[in-house]
């Protein structure tokens, strides 16, 4: 889906774009033609369930998308799957509750509530995560979606990419600075020096965390 | 046995209401006399007034004037459910809340328990028109603010939130348009005004009862019928109906509701499809903007990559205020 | 209504069973369940009726108070419902949980009851434009187990039939203020008429069928069902408010099919009603036998 928004892009420039409204049916569904954002599929035909822009894009060489792009206001919800950024709130033996406020690069208006459990922090060594030893409360981290539970949505950071992303070092100072990634499971504070133990998320590649050392 | 608690008689008592147009059934009857009655049956909407995105505080938002009848719906994305509840079924949860503006009708007691059936028969209309599998485990509130009530409001707030909805970029599978039609005492009204409603609610056709003796007189027939459709699959999103009407009479007032609908959608597309067209142009006009700012980040990217990474990841880089530095 | 859990496999097995016509309990798509109607058993209440639908059951008591009429329709007197969904029926009803249900079954029996033609409010008058009788109808329901609208519509009118108003003197004092007697005599009393008293038949769309008296779980495969209120007046069958429950949308002419379905099924089971009532009260007599326990 993604990428879906990205060859859209390049398609608005054309002046004469194809407007439509909920209910309208765009075209019949076949075997090559795939479902996109924004349309629904009835009686054999795909019709728009948002009020856009039509676009009909290739995802390969014989399948097209069907696709309808709301201008303006674009709703987000978190989906099963989906990358979020969250802020860390609170900090319990068991799990840690964090605000979403971003969904893959959208940035969202309102904050979500996400729940990380103990379990999901990691991938490997499950049993022996502690999570105080893995996120503060005002930690950025970068976290997948798991599932949708009735209060909140729960997230899991257990990939190597997926972690502390923005971090600052527990200390009294007004002008603190965030911290250095310095392992996998360490950040340090560059001007005090101080190390403290995070999940870290390895958006760098680890050579230059080495050089940095 | 039964006490019997002595009350007042309202009517011996003097107390006077200005506002009322009729206190007695004599007054009534009067009032009913002068009230304009249409010669012929024209099935089509009120002059409307109707715009999308009203308020910029909220995404989705709507404002119609339907005659003097004015209501606004809010549409916010949906949020986290707070009462948990076994009944969702796979679906998210859709709550409509309904007030009055404190000026919007002359009678006050009443407020509480009309807001209260509005917000229950407007929920019960959205419900099939909003693909709630798309927010699982959310809810999607809607809320609607009546500024002045002359009849048909329920209708007119379906119609008014359907258009909040589409512009919140909440999924729906159609467009929803709703009408009121009613009868009484053998004249259909069609959209009828609050004068019309409140005989309806308040006389409830007393003196169309025939006497207990003649039962052979014909029953006259009275009640309000308010119907949303949604006109891609012909399907009815709700059917309301009160009073007392027979098979015939209802299809008869099905059917000119149905064409109230017809001609209110198109107006409804009218209104969503220029919208559309202005946040495109708006769109247009900010990626323009972005693309020079793009263009600018795209100059530094590539100053950075020319002078290696050891610049890119330099502690210095990482920094957001460089007024901290020592 | 009352949630039942059912996997996919269960609903296609009643989705079929629909579509052939032969429902889970053997009932085709226009049979209603077995049903228990029992009146007068709350002494406390002017007139009650106890209603079992197979798993569904309702207790209705009436009870009776002295009002003011409206002054635009002097002649009227008045009703009042309210349902108490007890969290008996379904741990779901605990807290505040079967509020939004017992609202939905207010308004729909209020809306019934609205016009004057499918009640006479002018039984309940006592002296026009001074006094009145206001009637309560208290419904509690005890268990529930589907289609509680149709349940609660035929145990209300029940009760009405059963209502028994102590009859009324009055003599007329000074400066137009009237006193009341009210009969000692428990037997002294008049009845209310409950010929076009409306009752309510839901028609629930299951698949592609239309089908009456839907259980708990039928109601969970449905998508759409319509609430239809139904009063006799002059052997003929008029609506007297109906409405779309469910989340679901209709198309124009199933819409009409199943308000026709409707009605007819409504007819039918206002007679069989006024029927059984008549025959329990013959039986019964004025005095009830004695029983333990009414939930029996």
């Amino acid at each position: 889906m993604t990428d879906l928004d990205a060859s859209h892009d390049s398609q608005e420039t054309d002046s004469d774009e194809l407007f439509c409204l909920p209910g309208e049916r765009l075209c019949r569904v076949e075997d090559n033609i795939i479902l996109g954002l924004g349309t629904y599929e009835q009686n054999g035909y795909i019709y728009a369930c948002k009020s856009g822009i039509v676009s009909i894009d290739d995802s390969d060489e014989n399948t097209q998308i069907v696709s309808v792009h709301k201008p303006g206001f674009h709703l987000t919800i978190p989906v099963t799957g989906d990358i979020v950024t969250a802020r860390v709130l609170v900090t319990t033996p068991k799990f840690a509750k964090c605000a979403i406020f971003c969904v893959r690069n959208q940035l969202l208006e309102n904050s979500y509530r996400g729940l990380l459990r103990k379990e999901d922090v990691r991938e490997t060594e499950k049993d022996r995560v502690d999570i105080y030893k893995s996120f503060k409360p005002g930690d950025v981290i970068l976290a997948r979606v798991l599932n949708q539970l009735e209060q909140s949505i729960l997230l899991s950071t257990a990939e190597t990419e997926l972690g502390v992303v923005i971090a600052y070092a527990s200390d009294v100072r007004k002008n603190r600075v965030p911290m250095i990634p310095v392992g996998w499971a360490e950040m340090q504070c560059p001007q005090t020096t101080i190390k403290e133990p995070r999940k870290v998320a390895k958006v760098l590649p680890e050579s230059t965390i080495k050089i940095e050392k | 046995m039964l006490k019997v608690t002595q009350t007042k008689n309202a009517l011996l008592d003097g107390a006077t209401i200005a506002e009322d147009l009729y206190r007695t059934p004599n007054d009534f009857e009067e009032f009913f006399q002068n009230l304009e009655k249409p010669d012929e049956v024209v099935a089509k909407p009120r002059t409307t007034f109707l715009r999308a995105g009203v308020l910029t505080t909220v995404r989705g938002s709507a404002y119609m004037e339907y005659g003097n009848t004015k209501v606004m719906a809010i549409v916010a994305p949906p949020h986290e459910v707070v009462r948990a509840s076994a009944r969702r079924m796979n679906m998210g949860s859709l709550n409509c809340y309904v007030n009055y503006a404190a000026f919007a009708t002359g009678e006050l007691e009443t407020v509480p328990r009309r807001e209260k059936q509005l917000s229950s028969m407007l929920t019960k209309a959205l419900e099939p028109v909003v693909c709630r599998n798309e927010f699982l485990n959310f809810q999607l509130d809607v809320r609607v603010l009546i500024i002045e009530d002359d009849g048909c409001l329920l209708s007119t707030a379906i119609n008014c939130c359907g258009v909040a909805l589409v512009e919140c970029g909440i999924s729906t599978y159609d467009l929803i348009t709703a009408s009121t039609a009613c009868i009484y005492r053998d004249h259909v009204f069609i959209n009828p005004n609050a004068m019309v409603e409140e005989l309806l609610w308040k006389h409830r056709a007393g003196h169309a009862l025939p006497s207990s003796s003649d039962d052979t007189k014909p029953i006259q027939e009275h009640g309000l019928l308010i119907i949303a459709s949604m006109d891609t699959f012909d399907q009815l999103a709700q059917c309301q109906q009160c009073g007392y009407l027979s098979p015939a009479t209802y299809t008869r007032l099905l059917d000119y509701t149905l064409t109230i609908n017809k001609g209110m959608r198109q107006l409804i597309r009218q209104v969503l499809l220029q919208r559309v067209k202005e946040q495109h142009d708006l769109d247009l006009r900010e990626k323009a903007q972005n693309a020079l700012e793009d263009q600018r980040l795209a100059d530094i990217i590539e100053r950075l990559k020319s002078q290696g990474l050891s610049e890119l990841i330099n502690p210095s880089n990482i920094k957001e205020d460089p007024y901290t530095s020592k | 209504m009352a949630f039942v859990a059912l996997s996919e496999a269960e609903k296609t097995f009643i989705l079929h069973g629909v579509e052939e016509n032969y429902r889970c309990d053997g009932r085709s798509r226009k049979d209603y369940r077995p049903m228990e109607l029992e009146t007068g058993l709350v002494s406390n209440a002017s007139g009650s009726a106890r209603l079992r639908l197979a798993n569904t059951d309702i207790l209705v008591g009436v009870k009776t108070e002295i009002d003011v009429p409206d002054p635009l329709t002097p002649e009227f007197g008045k009703l009042e419902f309210f349902v108490d969904c007890s969290a008996n029926a379904t741990p779901e009803f605990e807290g505040r949980g079967g509020s939004d249900l017992a609202q939905e079954l207010i308004l729909a029996l209020q809306n019934a009851y609205e016009s004057p033609l499918s009640f006479d409010y002018r039984t309940l008058c006592l002296i026009p434009g001074q006094q009145c009788w206001k009637l309560y109808i208290d419904i509690l329901i005890l268990e529930c187990g589907g289609n509680l609208h149709d349940a609660v519509s035929l145990a209300a009118k029940a009760a009405l039939y059963n209502t028994k108003l102590p009859r009324v003197t009055a003599s007329l004092l000074d400066a137009g203020i009237t006193d009341l007697i009210i009969s000692d005599n428990p037997y002294d009393c008049t009845r209310l008429e409950i010929g076009t008293v409306p009752i309510l038949v839901t028609v629930c769309k299951i698949g592609d069928y239309c089908l009456v008296d839907p259980s708990a779980e039928e109601e969970v495969c449905s998508t759409v069902s319509m609430v239809v209120a139904i009063s006799m007046k002059n052997k003929e069958a008029y609506l007297s408010g109906s409405h779309m429950t469910g989340g679901g949308s209709m198309h124009r002419d199933t819409m009409l099919n199943s308000l026709n379905l409707g009605l007819s099924i409504g007819e039918h089971l206002n007679t069989h009603l006024i029927k059984m009532l008549k025959q329990e009260e013959e039986r019964v007599g004025p005095k009830r036998p004695k029983t333990v326990g009414f939930l029996k």
